[in-house]
């Protein structure tokens, strides 16, 4: 019974890292993927902080949707919380635990490493609306994950992002290299690259676990 | 007053968190009964078409098709492990309703350790379930059953309706999924969902087999009763809807097979 | 109000809809285009551009979201205090995604399932919290109702562009239209087979790349390396 749930848990976390990456296969995260993909190091920073944020958030959000929010959800206080249902308070509840844990590592990263800080820039803030985090969590949320599913996919597709993102940084070091027209610099390769990345990935999802 | 004090900055969250979840919490009263209203007719609208008494393709009124629906569905609830069927039961939006999402959510998942047993692993761990006897149009009687399940992306709502025996398939239809339009989206595609009639769950002696969808179209399918036409590009919806349409078959089998004695 | 008789000449109030105010609705409409040069809100427009209808009512719902955010933080700007700035706007984003949705939900049911967890994604969408951030923390509230106005629209109309080629190139229709004959198709005798790639993501990869490439030769803009 163990092994096999351990085993379970193992192939969700080889499905959210590589099958499913969640930026490559669901394209959530793509903002700040695409802008700070840039340079190698602040790409590993910002892929760092967005794992750590998705591996506390979800099982967090876990525990909200499940004990707060949904119907029945509070009946822990009593019988008559029985039909309470709050789940329209969902996104603001998912988002405002998101957004403290955001702060908290800004103002972590600020402390340690002010370079790094100074690079990230505005999409440090706007981790809060990286789609990925969000979109984890309302997948948990619709898949009806335990508690340790939903902090393996967290963790997993955080590690998934990470992988994502700073291949595509290694990349784009290349790049800068190649003679590329004027107004396709840039964004526009790319985003063209990503597409073949994705067109590759695309492979991931025939495999079976 | 200090912007930055810790007493402004607590305040001020407090009042528009307030005021926020006012805003809304109003906002979903004032709107519920409509919200509802439409969830509850959208899945008496499918039930109808699993059952093949409403064909989308001409057009009807919701007064009409939920008169229909009155005149020729009954909704009751089955006990899984006892095979007891509760009548019962009101749907959402009706009023002095026993809500569906308590039976979903609450009794559905509460089970003992012997039923927990019992329970297949890869299964949900449901105790009651919908199931929908609806009438045909000489009278027969037909069984709609709801199936949900993983496709690629998403979890697949819908409805498998079946023939007197119970063994062979009238119609199906799915009213929520987020597979990917033009793929596994087809799924929704009335095209796609004719390949079903006719099909058969059981073998020739009996065994619940379920219904399997093949890959890829322009499959032969003579020598295979239990087998649906695919949709091209989308094997791991496909895939997903044979697995959960399988499961919930097995769900209702005891009861089923209760009545076949 | 006869206070305006004693008020100052009318000329040195400046007017409702001056030069500031038309180009924080224009610029973003190109020369500063949300999708192609600020690089936000991209999530979104790869997954609800397959087909026309569903882009059409994420447009709407967008719009609707940018403009009413952009006039809240903006009469709150003053008194948000700066450290937790970031959540009260996602407060009063994930607010009013949350209305919009229930609204859709009760008055375009069909729409709003097709579109499922898109729409609570808006509350992601960098164009909303960027916008806010950018403009309506400094600006005032009708000035940041025409910034997200103009943001918004400037990103629908990429989306249709994505959405239109995705449709035609995928499926041969337009808005479930057939623009493409049924003759010309393979299995009805003709030479035409739709093109798989449209309706997966690396073919929407693919076109945002090469529609931004068209956007920048024309506007002129090129990134430094």
């Amino acid at each position: 019974m163990l092994a096999q749930s351990v085993s379970e848990l193992i192939s969700l976390a080889i499905k959210s890292i590589f099958v499913e990456n969640i930026l490559l296969a669901f394209f959530l995260g793509m903002c700040s993927y695409l802008a700070v993909s840039k340079r190698v190091d602040t790409a590993i920073g910002l892929g760092i902080a967005v794992t750590f944020v998705l591996t506390i958030t979800a099982p967090v959000n876990w525990f909200i949707h499940n004990y707060i929010l949904r119907q029945g959800a509070m009946s822990w206080l009593g019988d008559s919380f029985k039909d309470l249902d709050m789940s329209y308070l969902g996104l603001i509840f998912f988002i405002g635990v998101i957004a403290a844990l955001v702060q908290i590592v800004e103002m972590a990263i600020d402390k340690f490493s002010p370079k790094l800080y100074a690079a990230l820039g505005i999409f440090l803030p706007l981790i809060a609306v990286n789609c990925a985090i969000l979109g984890a969590t309302l997948f948990l949320v619709e898949r009806d994950y335990t508690l340790a599913q939903s902090a393996v996919f967290g963790f997993g597709s955080g590690l998934g992002w990470f992988l994502a993102i700073v291949s595509m940084a290694a990349i784009r070091m290349k790049l800068r290299t190649a003679h590329i027209p004027k107004p396709l610099r840039g964004l526009g390769i790319t985003f063209i690259v990503t597409g073949l990345i994705a067109m590759s990935f695309m492979t991931f999802s025939g495999i079976q676990l | 007053m200090d912007k930055n004090s810790g007493v402004y900055v607590l305040g001020f969250a407090g009042a528009v968190c307030v005021v926020m979840a006012a805003g809304l919490a109003a906002t979903f009263n004032g709107l519920k009964t409509r919200i509802d209203k439409n969830v509850l007719f959208d899945k008496q609208r499918n039930v109808l078409i699993a059952c093949g008494l409403y064909d989308p393709a001409s057009p009807k009124s919701q007064a009409d098709l939920e008169d229909l629906f009155k005149k020729r569905v009954e909704v009751k609830v089955l006990e899984f492990f006892t095979s007891e069927v509760k009548t019962e039961y009101r749907e959402r939006g009706e009023k002095k309703t026993r809500t569906e999402q308590k039976i979903t959510r609450a009794e559905e998942t509460k089970l003992s350790l012997a039923e927990m047993a019992k329970a297949k692993r890869s299964e949900p761990n449901r105790k009651l379930g919908e199931m929908y006897l609806a009438k045909g149009d000489d009278g027969r009687r037909l069984y709609c059953l709801p199936i949900s399940g993983y496709g690629l992306w998403s979890t697949l709502y819908g409805f498998l309706a079946l023939e007197s025996d119970r063994n062979t398939v009238v119609g199906i239809t799915f009213y929520k999924h987020g597979e990917t339009p033009g793929l596994g989206g087809e799924v929704e595609k009335p095209w796609w969902q004719k390949n079903w009639k006719g099909r058969t769950t059981h073998d020739t002696s009996g065994n619940l087999v379920g219904i399997t969808v093949l890959k890829g179209q322009g499959n032969d399918l003579s020598s295979q009763p239990h087998a649906v036409d695919g949709i091209s590009g989308a094997t791991i919806t496909s895939n997903g809807v044979s697995k959960f349409v399988r499961a919930d078959l097995r769900r209702y089998e005891p009861y089923f097979k209760s009545l076949n004695k | 109000m006869t206070a305006t008789l004693d008020a100052p000449p009318v000329a040195e109030k400046p007017p409702l809809f001056g030069k500031k105010e038309k180009r924080a609705v224009l610029d973003p409409l190109w020369d500063n285009n949300p999708i192609a040069l600020q690089v936000l809100g991209i999530c979104s427009a790869l997954a609800v551009t397959i087909k026309v209808q569903q882009t059409l009512i994420m447009c709407a719902a967008v719009i609707a979201v940018v403009s009413m955010t952009n006039t809240i933080i903006s009469l709150l700007r003053k008194m948000i205090p700066n450290n937790i700035r970031i959540i009260v706007q996602l407060v009063v984003i994930s607010s009013v995604v949350t209305i919009v949705s229930l609204f859709l939900q009760a008055y375009v049911f069909d729409a709003s399932k097709q579109l499922s967890v898109f729409v609570g994604l808006i509350v992601t969408n960098c164009i909303v919290m960027g916008r806010a951030e950018a403009f309506a923390m400094a600006n005032g509230p009708f000035r940041s109702f025409l910034d997200g106005f103009g943001n918004a629209v400037g990103y629908a109309w990429i989306l249709l562009v994505v959405s239109v080629l995705r449709e035609v190139l995928g499926a041969g229709t337009i808005l479930g239209a057939r623009v493409i004959p049924q003759s010309w198709y393979l299995e009805h005798g003709g030479w035409y087979v739709n093109n798989g790639l449209m309706v997966l993501a690396p073919g929407a990869f693919l076109l945002l790349g090469i529609i931004i490439w068209v956007q920048r030769s024309i506007s002129g803009y090129s990134e430094a390396h």
